[in-house]
């Protein structure tokens, strides 16, 4: 479980350092939008990219939605949940 | 020695798609295909020694739609990478609209669209996390012009177009290309299927090049459109038609 949520944690750092190499790490607390600047193709790239490294994708059903997920952890509950 | 690039093409066992998939692998690209049934160009590239190690097909039926995502999915996982998607499969329903039966609109549909669709989300999500990759889609010259008798065919091409130009718009800014390539009537299975010689006739008059096209004047179009020297296009849809059209 923990696995999961550093290679979530990871996924979301490699964008975050492409849109602001200055950024060190991503907190669990962290918005994904207000805090990390993420837009909708951030966040497509990101679901993608944990598709491809993990086989999950937690929102391919219609009862989960990425909008749900603000932030970092919210976005690690949602893989762990799988 | 850099990896070989990675194409998928729906519908590579024969006609146009076979072609690119023969042209393609002989200039070094990897290539990953289905199609209902193996055919006599999968089992030739199966068999070649290079073909082994760079050519991948699988029976599939394009409506199977689960199964056409997982194709992408797997093709990534394979050969770690998809850097383009010529979307080629399709099919022609020929005849009026108020005597076509609704099943078969709906198959038309369904392919030519629905799965286009589906498979090229799947192969785009793999692209987003490269942040790279063209895709084309095999349009039809009755996308751009109207014909009696292939009414739900021009409304799946034509919808092709559209698709085109908005996902060109939307995966942009992630190094993702998207352009259509709108063939006109060119000498293949499909083409033989629907028109006899009095239409090649009628055809060839009406065409300022005085001729059928083949495969030979869409696959390098395709090739084109999927390489480095067409960097800087995308929502466009490339005519091939001999000036039908102009």
């Amino acid at each position: 479980m923990q696995d999961m949520r550093n290679i979530v944690s990871a996924a979301v750092l490699r964008i975050a350092k492409i849109k602001d190499p200055g950024i060190a790490a991503v907190e669990p607390h962290h918005h994904l939008i207000e805090d990390l600047g993420f837009d909708s193709l951030d966040i497509a790239e990101l679901v993608s990219t944990l598709e491809m490294t993990t086989s999950v994708d937690p929102f391919a059903s219609t009862t989960a939605s990425v909008a749900d997920c603000s932030t970092v952890a919210a976005l690690c509950d949602a893989y762990t949940k799988q | 020695m850099s990896e070989p690039r990675v194409v998928v093409i729906s519908g590579g066992s024969r006609g146009l798609g076979g072609a690119l998939a023969r042209d393609l692998l002989a200039r070094g690209w990897t290539v990953a295909t289905f199609s209902r049934k193996p055919s006599p160009l999968v089992e030739e590239l199966q068999r070649d020694e290079v073909g082994g190690r760079r050519f991948y097909w699988q029976e599939l039926d394009s409506n199977a739609h689960p199964k056409v995502q997982d194709f992408a999915l797997g093709v990534a996982r394979r050969f770690g990478r998809i850097d383009a998607l010529v979307n080629n499969a399709a099919m022609v329903l020929q005849g009026l609209l108020t005597l076509s039966s609704p099943e078969d609109i709906h198959r038309t549909i369904s392919l030519n669209v629905e799965s286009t669709i589906l498979l090229t989300r799947a192969c785009c999500r793999v692209m987003l996390s490269q942040r790279s990759g063209s895709i084309v889609n095999v349009s039809s010259l009755n996308a751009v012009a109207g014909h009696a008798g292939v009414a739900v065919y021009s409304a799946a091409k034509a919808a092709l177009d559209g698709f085109t130009r908005s996902l060109a718009r939307e995966v942009g800014p992630r190094g993702i290309r998207v352009n259509s390539v709108a063939p006109g009537y060119f000498d293949s299975e499909m083409a033989s299927s629907v028109l006899d010689d009095d239409d090649r006739a009628r055809i060839v008059r009406r065409t300022p090049l005085r001729r059928l096209g083949t495969t030979a004047d869409v696959v390098p179009t395709i090739r084109f459109l999927l390489s480095a020297d067409a960097g800087f296009v995308t929502g466009h849809t490339l005519v091939v038609d001999g000036g039908v059209t102009c």
